[in-house]
């Protein structure tokens, strides 16, 4: 048995926005409709991701993993947004460096000590090409079964 | 694997991307014999939690100054990005392998 890593509802793909704190806020208002995180947690992640940006520049593709502090934090989940035309946000730990974001996700953890296996396989996952590549072309739906596939296996 | 050491990892929020540090670190190590214990924190902690765990490496995403303390300090943007994470890997479990003084 595996713990809820995604939700169905948490899913994104063409969607018309082309504002990085725009798509931060809409993300995380999904998430607090949905009960994981505080109403608090929409402005926090759009604060951090201002003061500590989360982009990284894999070898194939820009992704984000937005997220914020634990107080804001109802339930554990992550939420995937997949960007057909990307969005820049600025490098982790470089914010005078730009990255063209295609996937991002967006963290709820509550506590990481509970999350060290799913952090771990979360970034072998966006770091391989080939199972982002794949994922990218898929519906919504199929995103869901394959990233959990991808995460369980 | 009789052989213990501290690892202090930093991230901005101390949450998300210290904890993918710091279990590539574990694990590693551990494979090579040394039990890693690290302690996950925000970058603003580093100075005063290096002062109190006394870690044998510290390895953050952000830039930070030396300390003044001799404790080696790595780059853990490679372990977010895929790129070069073997090299720092190689480094750092080197650095936390010598036989030094530890303050």
């Amino acid at each position: 048995m595996h713990a809820k890593i995604f939700d169905p509802d948490l899913i994104f793909s063409d969607i018309d926005i082309k504002d990085k704190d725009q798509l931060l806020d809409f993300i995380a208002s999904k998430m607090y409709q949905l009960n994981y995180v505080k109403e608090s947690y929409i402005q926090a992640v759009v604060e951090r991701e201002k003061n500590f940006p989360t982009g990284i520049q894999t070898q194939q593709y820009g992704i984000a993993i937005p997220h914020t502090d634990i107080i804001h934090v109802n339930k554990p989940i992550v939420a995937v947004c997949i960007l057909s035309n990307p969005i820049i946000f600025k490098a982790m730990g470089m914010p005078e460096e730009e990255v063209p974001v295609k996937f991002v996700f967006m963290l709820s953890i509550d506590d990481p000590n509970n999350h060290i296996e799913l952090l771990s396989k979360l970034s072998i996952l966006f770091q391989d090409k080939n199972i982002m590549t794949e994922v990218s072309v898929l519906s919504r739906d199929k995103i869901f079964k394959s990233l959990n596939y991808y995460m369980n296996r | 694997m009789d052989i213990k050491r501290k690892a202090l990892v930093a991230c901005g929020c101390g949450v998300a991307s210290s904890t993918i540090v710091a279990k590539k670190v574990e694990d590693y190590c551990g494979e090579r014999g040394i039990k890693v214990e690290w302690r996950i924190c925000k970058v603003a902690e580093i100075p005063s939690l290096a002062e109190m765990i006394k870690p044998d490496v510290i390895v953050s995403i952000t830039a930070v100054e030396d300390l003044g303390n001799n404790i080696p300090i790595f780059d853990g943007k490679p372990f977010l990005t895929g790129i070069g994470a073997d090299k720092v890997l190689e480094k750092i479990y080197d650095a936390i392998k010598a036989d030094r003084e530890r303050f």
